[in-house]
């Protein structure tokens, strides 16, 4: 057991009873203390006529991440399990992480649950989780783990001694999040096992990192005075949808001309001192470098490690207002991945959060009969959305709509981007092939709504009808009626749909998203659409129809 | 036994969301998740009702029969008890 300890007083009794109380197992008690100014290494000696407890003391303070290390010195053990001054062991920690040890060689890191405490220890806060989900009834089942922990809750892990050597022990250049750090050297060097029960009690501390975050939770507007306030000097923009107001601060003046480049719908400054409603939601870019990532990744947790090698990391921590978007320092990136990677995906997930989602699909509408386009790149959405702009339907987007339940179904809302079209599919716009311009970035030609055909953009509307369209060279126009299952089951193939479910841990915001889509399926009637050039001039009527 | 009163120890910390709910034994370094039967049971328990008044409200809600409800009761409260989540007044 490592104790280092600093200036624990208050706690550190409890803290070191309720690690001698361990029964089932044979452990000794390092405590080190780290130059402490108050009584604590007086009360850590008391302890040492027991003689499973070895105290040391440090001349001055070093830091946690030295004093770790100083402890792996002393240590006869075969396994090392960290324990903090002011947190309480539960029972049965150690013979646990030692029985999974001893049972499985290949693991060296055996993680488990903490129960999160008031600091005045008068009230459960929740329970912590190594992986995620934090605040919510948990129960998993114990396993490996195939990804990284989104939690590193040091306090319950137990690392298997020789490895922790070998990987050269804590970072001591490290101020914080030195635990952080360690396991993720330690995730390629070794197996990770977590076992899901309460392995120790964790007081928040006022003002501590996760302290912080416990009041984030359900307090978007403190989080985001939190939040805002140093990035006073950032450049921002807002972005106005129907109910929605987006805020992006980018430390990367790229995405905001990006914004402005791809959206017609107003983009315009922010003045961050304007503040911050409570319906808006923030997306914060950010550059990081990998090793202040670890930052975030210890404390928010949910910052995803491959996206990050990807060079794009998210961090969810605010978890209803904010989502931050960490690039990579000193990469540059393609636009086409920053507009999806750094605004539209984690857009996404910030608008599931509040029960709304992106859609990759067209959606056009007649007063408030909307017409909603689904389907892959390629399936023609741009094309068929611009024939019924001819036939004058109103626009609201032809790559991501939102949509969003409402009590008669679902309505689909205005997030307008510029119509895009290959030049193959310029024809379908006769006259006004000089108000597109050809952006070589993504090898289409980009022009925006109101200057092609002079429409008002779309606000909201009611999506009546679902189209799946496909194109065939050699077809003529059939449109078929689909049930429900079948509208579903091609709901589900949306791009948006896939990236979520392929994600871990995620069950809440996969249920949300999936029941949006049954939704949709059920109070829309759907077509799938196989259309040829010949039979584009009948699409209208077809649909309308229907 | 009946007329006992059962009351949570001291240092007990109890937590309840919508679903489930889970009391903590901070001196002991003990847990325990309680369903929601055992929820309902542990909110009767202030050391006012008597283990049989417990009973008898904890049949009427769940529409048992007054002689299981007291027999769960008193087992449920045992396992509280001995686990020292409890303590009888």
């Amino acid at each position: 057991m490592a104790m280092p300890t600093y200036n624990a007083e208050r706690f550190i009794a409890a803290s070191i009873e309720s690690v001698l109380k361990q029964k089932g197992i044979s452990f000794e008690l390092i405590i080190y203390d780290d130059g402490s100014t108050d009584r604590t290494f007086a009360i850590a000696q008391t302890y040492s006529k027991d003689a499973r407890v070895r105290v040391f003391r440090a001349r001055q303070n070093r830091g946690t991440p030295r004093t770790h290390n100083a402890i792996l010195s002393h240590a006869r053990g075969k396994y090392i399990a960290p324990h903090d001054a002011d947190d309480i062991m539960l029972a049965g920690r150690l013979a646990e992480g030692a029985r999974v040890m001893d049972r499985r060689p290949k693991v060296g890191v055996v993680l488990g649950n903490a129960i999160l405490l008031k600091r005045d220890r008068k009230q459960i806060l929740g329970l912590a989780s190594p992986l995620g989900n934090r605040w919510a009834r948990f129960r998993r089942r114990s396993r490996l783990l195939r990804s990284f922990p989104w939690s590193t809750l040091h306090g319950g892990v137990m690392f298997r001694g020789a490895i922790l050597r070998a990987a050269g022990g804590y970072n001591p250049n490290l101020k914080c999040v030195h635990d952080a750090d360690l396991l993720m050297r330690l995730w390629s060097r070794t197996r990770f096992y977590f076992v899901d029960r309460c392995f120790y009690v964790y007081r928040l501390q006022s003002g501590s990192l996760t302290d912080r975050l416990v009041r984030w939770d359900g307090a978007a507007n403190k989080l985001t005075r939190e939040t805002i306030n140093p990035f006073r000097n950032r450049k921002g923009v807002s972005i106005q949808l129907p109910g929605w107001k987006i805020r992006v601060l980018s430390e990367n003046a790229q995405v905001l001309r990006l914004l402005r480049k791809n959206l017609c719908c107003p983009v315009r400054p922010w003045d961050v001192a304007e503040g911050f409603g409570p319906s808006d939601v923030l997306l914060n870019v950010r550059h990081k470098s990998p090793q202040t990532f670890y930052y975030n990744s210890d404390l928010e947790t949910c910052a995803l490690r491959r996206w990050w090698e990807s060079g794009i990391g998210y961090s969810f921590a605010a978890r209803h207002a904010e989502t931050l978007v960490l690039l990579k320092t000193g990469r540059s990136f393609p636009e086409n991945q920053l507009y999806h990677n750094a605004f539209l995906f984690p857009l996404f997930f910030l608008l599931l959060r509040r029960g709304a989602a992106l859609v990759h699909g067209a959606l056009v509408s007649k007063g408030k009969d909307g017409i909603l386009l689904m389907g892959p790149s390629g399936s023609g959405k741009s094309t068929l959305s611009a024939v019924f702009l001819r036939a004058g339907y109103r626009y609201f987007s032809d790559e991501h709509p939102m949509i969003q339940a409402a009590e008669d179904g679902v309505v689909g809302k205005g997030f307008p981007n510029k119509i895009a079209v290959p030049a193959a599919s310029l024809g379908n716009f006769p006259g006004a092939g000089k108000r597109f311009r050809y952006q070589k970035t993504v090898g289409k030609y980009h022009a925006h709504p109101r200057d092609l055909l002079g429409r008002l953009l779309g606000d909201t509307c009611r999506i009546r009808k679902l189209i799946f369209p496909r194109f065939r060279k050699n077809e003529g126009l059939t449109l078929k009626p689909l049930s429900v299952d079948q509208a579903l089951e091609r709901l589900q193939l949306d791009d948006y749909y896939r990236i979520n479910r392929s994600r871990e841990e995620r069950d809440r915001l996969w249920r949300t998203h999936y029941a949006l889509l049954k939704r949709l399926a059920r109070g829309a009637r759907s077509f799938d659409l196989l259309y040829g050039p010949s039979g584009i001039p009948d699409i209208v009527k077809a649909v309308q129809k229907a | 036994m009946k007329n006992k009163r059962p009351a949570p120890c001291r240092n007990v910390l109890f937590k309840s969301d919508r679903k489930e709910a889970m009391v903590l034994d901070l001196e002991g370094g003990t847990y325990r998740f309680l369903n929601e039967a055992g929820r309902t049971l542990w909110k009767e328990m202030d050391g006012k009702k008597s283990m049989a008044e417990i009973a008898r409200r904890f049949a009427e809600k769940y529409g048992i029969s007054r002689g299981r409800a007291a027999r769960d009761v008193d087992r449920y409260l045992r396992e509280l008890q001995k686990e020292k989540f409890i303590r009888f007044l």
